[in-house]
């Protein structure tokens, strides 16, 4: 009794294409939904504490009570110009700065405001509520 | 007399076209697998707001998401100002160090932000970083 294996056929069966083309793109379309190419950044902030810094200056004041104005030091500045007026203010180099905002400011704007702070080096930001409406 | 094509000779043409087809789709496939990076699907949807200068992003932190009602998220969970707080509070203590990342909706209210500040500063949180979209 001879022990019979299994004969390799000879003819070749052709691989179906379509399931792999079905996987592939369904493949495709959830990276095409699930991916972003937007890069993310982060910004380093601090809450503003509650006793006050032991700095020896005062530090810089910028009020956030409204979306049109910015107020400098309790001075109301149009939003468009406060850079330049801030640009104006004799500082030292990297002043402390106390942002203060209103309730109903958008984060974009907060954010906005930070970045162009940071863009001047100042970087020693505490971010609190403000207390009540600046005249 | 019009000859029309005959209809298996149009069949084995779109058979033939598939390849190439295949070949692009597989292009397209590695190009968003490489070039792009997946989007955080857990929580709220959220529109980080447009600012921060180029750098890299820091390891991991805790991640707190202020959507655009304010409401506050800690994971996919919705969470109160005090649950939050006490998350936070359960955070700092078993490492002192412990940073946060806010990821606020830039449409969100201000509050919203300050209620996350203040339980960081109430819970002790050394680091508090605020995520953006780099704006090119």
């Amino acid at each position: 009794m001879s022990l019979q294996l299994a004969v390799p056929s000879l003819t070749r069966r052709r691989i179906s294409l379509t399931p792999l083309i079905d996987v592939v793109f369904i493949l495709l379309v959830f990276f095409m939904l699930e991916t972003t190419f937007l890069t993310e950044a982060e910004i380093a902030v601090a809450a503003e504490s509650q006793g006050g810094a032991p700095g020896a200056q005062q530090p810089l004041q910028v009020e956030l009570l409204d979306t049109d104005w910015v107020w400098l030091n309790g001075k109301r500045i149009a939003y468009p110009q406060w850079l330049a007026a801030l640009d104006a203010l004799p500082t030292e180099p990297d002043p402390a700065v106390q942002l203060r905002t209103a309730k109903h400011i958008p984060v974009q704007r907060l954010v906005a405001v930070i970045d162009a702070l940071n863009a001047r080096d100042i970087t020693r930001i505490s971010i609190g509520r403000s207390r009540g409406f600046a005249p | 007399m019009i000859r029309l094509a005959a209809p298996h000779r149009a069949a084995r043409d779109v058979e033939v076209a598939v390849v190439p087809m295949i070949n692009i789709v597989f292009l397209l496939l590695l190009y968003f697998l490489i070039a792009g990076h997946l989007t955080i699907t857990e929580g709220p949807e959220i529109e980080l707001p447009l600012g921060g200068g180029p750098g890299q992003p820091e390891p991991a932190a805790t991640a707190i998401m202020v959507d655009d009602t304010g409401a506050l998220w800690l994971g996919a969970h919705e969470v109160t100002a005090s649950e939050l707080r006490q998350r936070l509070l359960d955070l700092s203590q078993g490492s002192p160090t412990a940073a946060v990342l806010i990821r606020a909706d830039g449409r969100a209210q201000a509050d919203a932000l300050q209620i996350v500040l203040e339980a960081c500063q109430a819970a002790g949180v050394g680091e508090i970083r605020l995520a953006t979209i780099e704006s090119r």
